[in-house]
C-alpha cells in the first residue's frame, strides 16, 4: 500500500517523491559507472591530450540545465609519471583546461600518484593510480561521452591496469580503472 | 506509521517503481574510522582489516550499491601491495556468502586487487617508519538476488607477510613527523 502526503511518500529512511517532484538544489538524479578491467595499453604522443578512451561513460541528462560530476580512476604504470597530467574530455573536446595560458608547460587535472619510493623510477613492476572529481555543466540533452585524457612530455606508453612487464609473479599487479559521472539538479 | 512533518509520512513502505530511476540515491551509510590498527596480513591472500566494514539493507533487489573506500596506513613494501573489496551477502539463516568483487582478470602468480596504494615519500629508500600512504577507490555492486544484507570489506593482498598499519605510521612516535590519519568506507544505494 502506497501511503501518499502532499507530493511525498515516505520510507523508513527519508522522503520520496512519487509525483509533481524535480530535484533541486543539489540533488543526485542519476549516476551511470563503467568499471574497467581490460588489461591493455597504448601510446602517448608528446605533448598531446590522448583519450584513453578504455575509461570512458556516457550520460543523457533529463535537464539541460542540470551539471555533471564526474569521477575518474585510473590504475596502470606509466614512464616518467612526474611528466604525466590528467584530465577529461566531454565529447571529444578536452574539458579541464586550467584556464591560464599554459605555454609548453604540461597542463590538467592533476599528476598522478606512485606507489615506490626509491631513487629512480621502477618502470617493471610498479603501479601508479590516480583519480579524481571533476564538475561540469555542459548545458545539453544530447548523450555526453565523458573520457579521460592522458598528456605526457614524453611519447611513451600507458600501461593500463597493468604493471609494464607484467610477468606472472607476485610482485606484478593486475588492477582495475574505472569512471561515474552523477547528474546533479540545479 | 508515524507522521513526520505536513509533507512527511514515515512507513515501512518501499518507494514505487517510478522514484528514483537511472541511478538516483535510496540511502546512504557513512562509516569513518578513527581508531589505529595494526593488524598481520599475508602473503598472496585477500586480507580484511578489523574495524573497516560497512553494512547495508538495500530496499530494493534491483539496485546497486555504490562504494567508496579510503584507507590512510603504512605497510613495508608498498609496491607489492594490492587493495580491492570483499562482499559478505547474508540471505537468512546461516546462508553467508564471501565473493571478492571488481577484479580484472589476472596470471595465476599475479597479485590481483581493484587499486594500488600511494606512498608520499621519495627519497633513496622506502622509509618504514614515518611514511604514510593511503588508498582509495569507488566501485558499483550489483545486488544480488534474494540478499538481505551486504557487508563491504576492504581487502589488501600483499606479495609477502607483513603488518598494515592503519591510520597510523609504522613507528607512530610523539613527535611531528609522524602522523595520525582516518579512513572511510561510504556506501550509496541507487535505484536500478
Amino acid at each position: 500500500m502506497a501511503v501518499v502526503m502532499g507530493n511525498y511518500a515516505v520510507t523508513a529512511n527519508g522522503n520520496i517523491p512519487i509525483s509533481g517532484y524535480s530535484h533541486t538544489g543539489g540533488g543526485v538524479v542519476q549516476t551511470s559507472y563503467s568499471h574497467v578491467t581490460t588489461i591493455t595499453s597504448r601510446s602517448l604522443t608528446i605533448n598531446s591530450n590522448i583519450s584513453v578512451t578504455e575509461i570512458q561513460t556516457s550520460i543523457t541528462l533529463t535537464s539541460a540545465s542540470n551539471g555533471v560530476l564526474i569521477y575518474a580512476r585510473w590504475s596502470g604504470e606509466v614512464d616518467n609519471l612526474w611528466n604525466v597530467m590528467w584530465g577529461l574530455e566531454r565529447n571529444g573536446t578536452y574539458l579541464t583546461d586550467p584556464g591560464n595560458t599554459p605555454g609548453s608547460r604540461g597542463y590538467g587535472v592533476l599528476p598522478g600518484g606512485d606507489c615506490y619510493a626509491a631513487a629512480a623510477e621502477n618502470n617493471g613492476s610498479t603501479p601508479a593510480m590516480v583519480d579524481f572529481w571533476w564538475y561540469d555543466e555542459p548545458g545539453s540533452l544530447n548523450t555526453l561521452t565523458y573520457t579521460l585524457t592522458c598528456r605526457s612530455a614524453t611519447g611513451t606508453v600507458l600501461y593500463i591496469n597493468r604493471t609494464f612487464s607484467d610477468t606472472n609473479n607476485n610482485v606484478y599487479q593486475r588492477m582495475t580503472s574505472g569512471i561515474m559521472l552523477w547528474e546533479i539538479a540545479r | 506509521m508515524a507522521i513526520l512533518g505536513s509533507n512527511y509520512l514515515q512507513t515501512n513502505y518501499i518507494a514505487p517503481s517510478s522514484f528514483a530511476q537511472n541511478g538516483g540515491i535510496i540511502q546512504t551509510v557513512c562509516k569513518d574510522i578513527t581508531t589505529q590498527v595494526a593488524q598481520p596480513i599475508y602473503a598472496n591472500t585477500h586480507t580484511t582489516v578489523s574495524n573497516t566494514a560497512a553494512l547495508i539493507y538495500p530496499k530494493r533487489q534491483t539496485s546497486s550499491i555504490l562504494i567508496y573506500v579510503r584507507w590512510c596506513f603504512e605497510v613495508t613494501s608498498l609496491y607489492t601491495c594490492n587493495f580491492g573489496l570483499l562482499q559478505e551477502a547474508f540471505y537468512g539463516g546461516v546462508d553467508l556468502r564471501n565473493t571478492q568483487i571488481g577484479l580484472p582478470p589476472y596470471l595465476s602468480a599475479q597479485l590481483p586487487g581493484i587499486t594500488c596504494g600511494m606512498d608520499t615519500y621519495s627519497a633513496n629508500a622506502a622509509n618504514d617508519q614515518s611514511t604514510p600512504a593511503q588508498m582509495n577507490f569507488w566501485y558499483r555492486d550489483t545486488v544480488p538476488s534474494g540478499v538481505q544484507s551486504l557487508t563491504y570489506r576492504p581487502t589488501v593482498m600483499p606479495s609477502t607477510n607483513r603488518t598494515l598499519y592503519l591510520n597510523r605510521t609504522i613507528l607512530n612516535s610523539n613527535t611531528t613527523a609522524f602522523e595520525l590519519l582516518t579512513s572511510a568506507i561510504y556506501l550509496f544505494e541507487v535505484s536500478g
